[in-house]
């Protein structure tokens, strides 16, 4: 040691104890007890957390290496295109210089085609009604001179129009169709159209609770004495000013959260939620009268209206992941600290942000995890967890039920 | 009861450990916090959240050394922590020029009491104050404060020298105004 007059100091002060109050044990042991809560809700926000983020990603993992399902819009209407076979009327009537039948005939056949039992193949038969057929007759004569040597003109008509009407009656067979396929063509996309629209018009009420975390977990205390909205008792003043450290003291509990949501669907990856949420925020409050320290618990409950916009990043039969972001307006309900009510006259606005895993359990009624952060866009007068804690991660959980 | 056994008790959860430890070493504690930060209220403060993390890191404790010293230490490493994050640890520029006072003597110094030695030392500038208590009272080498404070040893004994030059002023004033 250097000098002696300084060890005399320090063997003085080094064996020095000082006086406490008789209640300080008490004190420390609810200090301790608050501290012990605060770090058991932490670590469990820390696990809820690290669990949800595993959970996502396996979800995420599955239903990324899931295979792809028909979905009710993508699936084809499930009906045999008609083997048209084509039964050619009796009224049918050809001309021998051409392959297609008369627009009259095909009408005719498009109205007749029938999936019934397939007709026989059956070559053209039936003689058809011919007019007079125009035949080379009179340049042959001219020719010859003389009258070609034919068979009955009839007849003579009759067997090429029997060939003529096989590819006729296939190509009657290929434009009727398609004439059909066009028409199931038109069905499907209506019926398209229709689940598309049901989509948009599916609405969907969830009930949620949600505990909420802090970014930072170091306790709080509030340093800044006066700006509160103090009951009208003058016999609880605050600690002057001397004491640099603490005046009067609040010890805030971490908020809880409730409310019921609606939630519609704007086309098939945007929805925009609304409903009510109900926040309570207590506060442990320490103040002296006739210069006695006491306590009391401020309990502020709000209502608040959230709206937000939902975009769906992946949806399957039973998984949805989406991420959302709103704002919401809270009003002050009631509060009460000493006995007495506290009054909170200014709506509470924050910007919200989310992001969401729902698990569809039936067709209707699914389970979801909603992990958001809320950003205080401003703190009004009384002083509570809000107040001191800009941001503040909600772990939100529900039940939703679909409409249709 | 061995400060071993208490220690394994209080990190068991032993309400009546903890309440043993609290009353063996809280008052001393709440002296030490004195020392270090002048205020009553926060040194009352520090003590108590200093009796928690002693509390929850007992089971820590090595029997290398006493379960005071032990809990001393976690106390100042504590204190210093805090008096860092409200940034009253500023550091004196090692140009500041300090005029010698003449050294008082034990025998002056053995008769003023306690509690005025700890006013004295309370009301030191804060750095020069850690400074002297880690050294002077707690024991700790220039080289020890340094590596705690993050400051050069250099920067140590310079604080210590203004430290000791500032309470023999204030010795000698009370001396002479007690007429000891």
């Amino acid at each position: 040691m250097m000098n002696d007059w300084t060890d005399i100091i320090g063997e003085q002060l080094s064996n020095m104890s000082g006086t406490l109050p008789a209640d300080d044990w008490k004190v420390l042991q609810q200090k301790y007890s608050s501290s012990r809560r605060r770090a058991r809700r932490a670590a469990a926000l820390r696990w809820a957390g690290r669990l949800v983020a595993a959970a996502a990603a396996v979800l995420l993992i599955i239903f990324i290496s899931l295979p792809k399902e028909n979905t009710p819009q993508t699936t084809l209407i499930a009906e045999e295109i008609p083997h048209s076979h084509v039964i050619l009327p009796d009224s049918c009537t050809l001309s021998a210089d051409s392959c297609s039948p008369a627009q009259e005939d095909l009408t005719s056949l498009e109205e007749n085609a029938t999936t019934a039992e397939p007709a026989t193949d059956e070559p053209a038969t039936d003689e058809p009604e011919t007019d007079e057929p125009e035949t080379d007759e009179p340049a042959e004569e001219k020719l010859s001179g003389q009258k070609p040597e034919s068979a009955d003109p009839a007849t003579e008509i009759t067997a090429e129009p029997a060939s003529e009407a096989v590819s006729d009656a296939a190509s009657d067979a290929v434009s009727t169709v398609a004439s059909e396929s066009g028409a199931l063509k038109r069905q499907f996309e209506e019926s398209m159209e229709e689940t598309a629209n049901a989509n948009r018009r599916k609405i969907s009420i969830g009930i949620s609770g949600a505990i909420s975390g802090t970014m930072d977990m170091g306790e709080k205390v509030d340093m800044s004495p006066g700006s509160v909205t103090e009951p009208a008792d003058s016999s609880y003043h605050t600690k002057s000013a001397a004491s640099k450290y603490k005046s009067d003291g609040y010890d805030h509990e971490m908020p809880v959260s409730f409310g019921i949501s609606a939630r519609f669907h704007l086309n098939d990856v945007l929805a925009v939620s609304t409903g009510i949420n109900y926040t309570k925020y207590e506060s442990k409050r320490t103040g002296y009268k006739h210069d006695r320290k006491q306590s009391s618990m401020q309990k502020v409950h709000y209502i608040g209206i959230p709206v937000r916009f939902d975009l769906i990043l992946a949806e399957s039969k039973n998984l949805s992941l989406y991420l959302g972001a709103g704002i919401q307006a809270d009003k002050c309900l009631w509060a009460t600290a000493w006995g007495k009510t506290l009054h909170e006259k200014e709506v509470l606005w924050s910007a919200t942000c989310a992001a969401g895993l729902q698990v569809n359990l039936t067709p209707s009624s699914s389970i979801y995890l909603e992990p958001e952060l809320s950003r205080a866009l401003n703190t009004g007068s009384l002083q509570t967890y809000r107040s001191k804690e800009n941001s503040t991660v909600y772990m939100r959980t529900g039940i939703r039920f679909t409409l249709k | 009861m061995t400060d071993v056994e208490l220690a394994r008790l209080c990190a068991n959860g032993d309400e009546s450990a903890r309440k043993e430890l609290y009353t063996r070493y809280a008052a001393w504690l709440y002296a030490l916090c004195i020392r270090y930060v002048g205020d009553r209220e926060l040194a009352r403060d520090l003590m108590h959240d200093a009796m928690i993390k002693i509390f929850d890191c007992a089971g820590k404790y090595q029997p290398h050394g006493s379960l005071k010293s032990w809990c001393s230490r976690v106390t100042v490493n504590l204190v210093i922590d805090h008096l860092r994050k409200s940034r009253q640890m500023d550091v004196v520029p090692l140009e500041e020029s300090v005029t010698t006072v003449p050294q008082p003597d034990t025998e002056e110094v053995e008769k003023i009491p306690k509690e005025e030695l700890l006013r004295m030392v309370s009301q030191l500038p804060p750095t020069k104050r850690v400074v002297f208590n880690l050294y002077c009272v707690e024991g700790y080498s220039h080289k020890e404060i340094s590596a705690l404070l993050n400051i050069k040893e250099k920067t140590s004994s310079s604080l210590l020298f203004k430290a000791r030059a500032q309470l023999a002023e204030n010795i000698k004033e009370y001396i002479k105004r007690n007429g000891l």
